[in-house]
């Protein structure tokens, strides 16, 4: 099976590290390619950012669609696009943050979602309400910390990513704890150990998600909201 | 005041028949601007539609702040990039979606939206969740015409409103009806005469909201959801 992976901001290295993540977990016999669009914002920080990675991301997955690809990723945790790239696809779209929580709430009542800023809370959590799912929702807390930050003080980032999630399951009734920050990945093994129950990375979980949905021979259904769109001029 | 309204699509058409609208009801002080938008598609009815058109309207509200203006509209009743219009702008920006919904839910104890064609009842359910508006949702109704289609049929559109807003208030309990399309202006009178229930045109309905919040110098909160975005 081959499997494309879009990381839908411009950055180089946070493409290296995501498909280095993949790699890792991918099935030997899956082939998979990561890439990221050429025009768009470095980073996805807001709703301004998200509006202009999209339309180079979709013509990524047009392209996709005559290379030969078994299914795409889109890979960045705010699902930016993804209704549009189901439209215009005929082969599976899986988004992150969207196959993240389904596969979350098959591990436990409620979960709790660890992000980067404190601004971002208000966007998750409409994101969390626009998939139906208020009510599986424990809370959202945010590092709070900035990106320089996170970068040069790991220990400290550690540190208290492990604290607000102990204080999910203890204050929130969290079962279950989603890593919604690049910043924390590879830290899950360790907060699972910590805290005792499943914690969830959604580059690896989507990934293996997307295995999965090539594997059943499942695509999303083009009946309703994913129905092709009516041909028309574009000027 | 100084209003802003822009028809997120391409069509020169549409735009001048929402300018007709406004430009009746605006009060005499107002200052109104209709415009369309230029490389957006002619139509919006799907998500790549939205997608492609965002980026327009951002620049147009990005270069309409810096001229100054006391409030903008996104006038498509699926509010292509009004969370990144709110970032970006420090002046009062209104989704004709997101408006006529609460303005709705103080109207009758619920509400059902209109739209075109049934491909989009899926995609207006998620707008009503996204904008918090579900418990005063009562259903989303399909014409099953297409926007053109509704352009080009007057007759047949104004029968189907009549038929779908029925079957709504009989079997789904509204008491509001919102029309949830541009092609659907022009008949909101005759069918609350006719049926005796409320019903919203959302781009007039929004455009005097506009004019009641500029009045009060109210703005959207800059603290949280719509914050600045970060540079880096």
């Amino acid at each position: 099976m081959k499997i494309l992976v879009i990381n839908i901001n411009t950055s180089e290295a946070i493409t290296d590290k995501m498909r280095s993540v993949i790699e890792r977990v991918k099935r030997p016999d899956t082939d998979v390619d990561v890439i990221c669009p050429t025009r768009g914002p470095e980073t996805i920080d807001s709703s301004f950012d998200e509006a202009y990675a999209v339309p180079p991301t979709l013509d990524l997955v047009a392209q996709a669609n005559e290379e030969g690809y078994d299914a795409i990723l889109l890979g960045c945790f705010c699902d930016a696009g993804v209704e549009a790239a189901r439209e215009i696809s005929e082969i599976p779209v899986i988004a992150m943050e969207e196959a993240t929580f389904s596969v979350a709430l098959t591990l436990g009542h409620k979960f709790g979602l660890l992000t980067e800023k404190r601004p971002r809370i208000a966007m998750k959590e409409r994101h969390v309400r626009s998939a139906g799912l208020l009510e599986r929702l424990a809370s959202i807390r945010a590092l709070g910390l900035s990106t320089a930050d996170l970068a040069a003080q790991p220990d400290e980032t550690k540190r208290r990513g492990i604290e607000l999630a102990r204080s999910m399951v203890e204050d929130d009734g969290a079962e279950v704890i989603i890593m919604g920050c690049a910043a924390m990945a590879g830290y899950n093994d360790v907060l699972q150990q910590e805290l005792g129950v499943p914690v969830l990375d959604p580059t690896v979980v989507s990934f293996k998600f997307a295995e999965m949905i090539v594997d059943t021979g499942l695509s999303h259904s083009r009946v309703g909201l994913y129905s092709p769109p009516l041909p028309k001029t574009f000027k | 005041m100084k209003i802003l309204v822009i028809n997120p699509n391409s069509s020169i058409e549409m735009t001048r028949s929402i300018a007709d609208v406004l430009d009746r009801i605006r009060r005499s002080d107002t200052e109104l601007q209709v415009v369309a938008t230029e490389g957006a598609p002619p139509s919006i009815q799907s998500a790549r539609d939205v997608a492609l058109a965002t980026p327009r309207v951002l620049e147009i509200i990005e270069r309409a702040n810096e001229e100054g203006i006391d409030a903008s509209i996104i006038a498509c009743f699926s509010d292509p990039g009004l969370e990144a219009a709110k970032e970006i702008s420090s002046a009062l920006v209104l989704g004709i979606q997101e408006t006529s919904l609460h303005v709705a839910s103080l109207l009758g104890h619920k509400y059902t939206i209109l739209t075109p064609l049934a491909s989009r009842i899926a995609s207006k359910e998620q707008d009503v969740r996204r904008f918090k508006a579900d418990p005063a949702c009562a259903s989303v109704r399909a014409l099953g015409m297409t926007v053109l289609e509704t352009e080009a049929d007057p007759e047949r559109t104004k029968e189907r409103i009549f038929e779908v807003a029925r079957a709504a208030m009989e079997e789904d309990g509204a008491e509001v009806m919102v029309l949830g399309c541009a092609g659907m202006t022009g008949y909101a009178e005759d069918v609350e005469r006719e049926l005796g229930i409320v019903v919203l045109d959302p781009t007039s309905l929004t455009f005097k909201v506009a004019e009641g919040l500029v009045d009060l110098g109210i703005r959207h909160c800059k603290h949280g959801l719509y914050a600045r975005p970060p540079a880096a």
